[in-house]
């Protein structure tokens, strides 16, 4: 107890030695960041065409290819046509949550409408049990992205902070710690 | 045949019923080839589709048949007399009569981290549908 008291006391010596303009200053400087991390993600927006450039998958349904907590990179750019195999991920009207699957039928017409059906490689079915009542279709506006790229294990991270609350507060109590108190 | 779908207002749409054999050697690294299952390819996601022209849609594919082939399995397809393992339904009646189906082999290759390209097998056959709905029940 005592060892922990002590240092509780030079940290806080830490904080009172730093005026107030220094204490604006790394508030600035954390908004910078904030800022650019911000403004790096739009930029990955505009180029890849999609409103969510990466995803983390949530389920089993792509095994083996995908596992939970792979990370995606998407793109959703027009000039893309949907085809059979491509990985899509897509939206069902009314629910938040972003499904990876692959196309599995496509009907197009001379003007470039398009319907389309979807499967999960490790399902036995394809995804019409899944659709809205009545949708037997997807649409060109329910894509997010197509899947372009992979990167397994990373995403685990941001289902551990969905999961566990407790978990992402304290990974965010402790980046905000280390930018304010940092001297640099 | 033609037989009810429940996807749409038509009550009735075209089924078509494919058998096929595939051949095909994916690169196994003998005889000088590189191996395309190189240190960072996981799997490859292999499927025969079908692409054809209606009157009601100008370019439709259907997925007859797909296989997962992991790293490290036989590289050497040899499967005869194949039935589609998805029912390949039109969005209509454009089977009957329809003299160019295409059947192409592509796959997506998986790797373990980077790009998931997608790779149309450079073979490709044209089937035509026959003029008349069958009768006889047998598949």
């Amino acid at each position: 107890a005592a060892a922990a008291a002590m240092l509780s006391l030079d940290f806080l010596d830490d904080v009172r030695r730093m005026n107030k303009r220094q204490l604006y200053y790394q508030v600035l400087n954390f908004g910078m960041i904030v800022s650019s991390a911000l403004m790096i993600w739009k930029g990955l927006m505009v180029v890849t065409g999609s409103e969510s450039p990466i995803v983390v998958v949530l389920s089993g349904s792509m095994e083996p290819a995908f596992h939970r907590g792979d990370l995606l990179f998407l793109t959703n750019r027009i000039e893309d046509p949907i085809r059979v195999g491509e990985i899509v991920v897509f939206r069902i009207e009314g629910r938040e949550i972003p499904i990876v699957h692959r196309v599995l039928k496509i009907h197009e017409k001379q003007n470039g409408d398009i319907k389309f059906l979807t499967k999960g490689d490790n399902n036995a079915v394809d995804d019409r049990g899944l659709y809205k009542r009545g949708q037997h279709w997807l649409e060109k506006k329910d894509v997010v992205g197509r899947a372009r790229g992979f990167v397994p294990y990373i995403g685990i991270v941001t289902i551990l902070m969905n999961d566990y609350p407790k978990f992402k507060y304290a990974v965010l109590f402790l980046l905000g710690l280390f930018v304010l108190v940092h001297r640099e | 045949k033609n037989v009810e779908d429940f996807t749409g207002p038509r009550e009735r749409s075209d089924l078509g019923f494919v058998t096929f054999d595939i051949t095909a050697d994916i690169l196994n690294g003998k005889n000088d080839f590189p191996s395309i299952f190189d240190w960072n390819v996981k799997q490859l996601f292999l499927y025969l589709s079908a692409e054809y022209s209606t009157k009601n849609n100008a370019l439709n594919q259907v997925v007859l048949w797909d296989k997962i082939m992991l790293r490290g399995d036989n590289p050497r397809l040899s499967l005869k007399d194949m039935k589609s393992k998805y029912f390949f339904f039109d969005d209509g009646n454009g089977l009957k009569g329809n003299r160019n189906i295409t059947l192409t082999l592509s796959w997506n290759v998986v790797p373990n981290a980077g790009i998931l390209p997608l790779v149309t097998g450079s073979g490709h056959v044209s089937v035509p549908f026959p003029d008349t709905y069958e009768t006889t029940k047998s598949y």
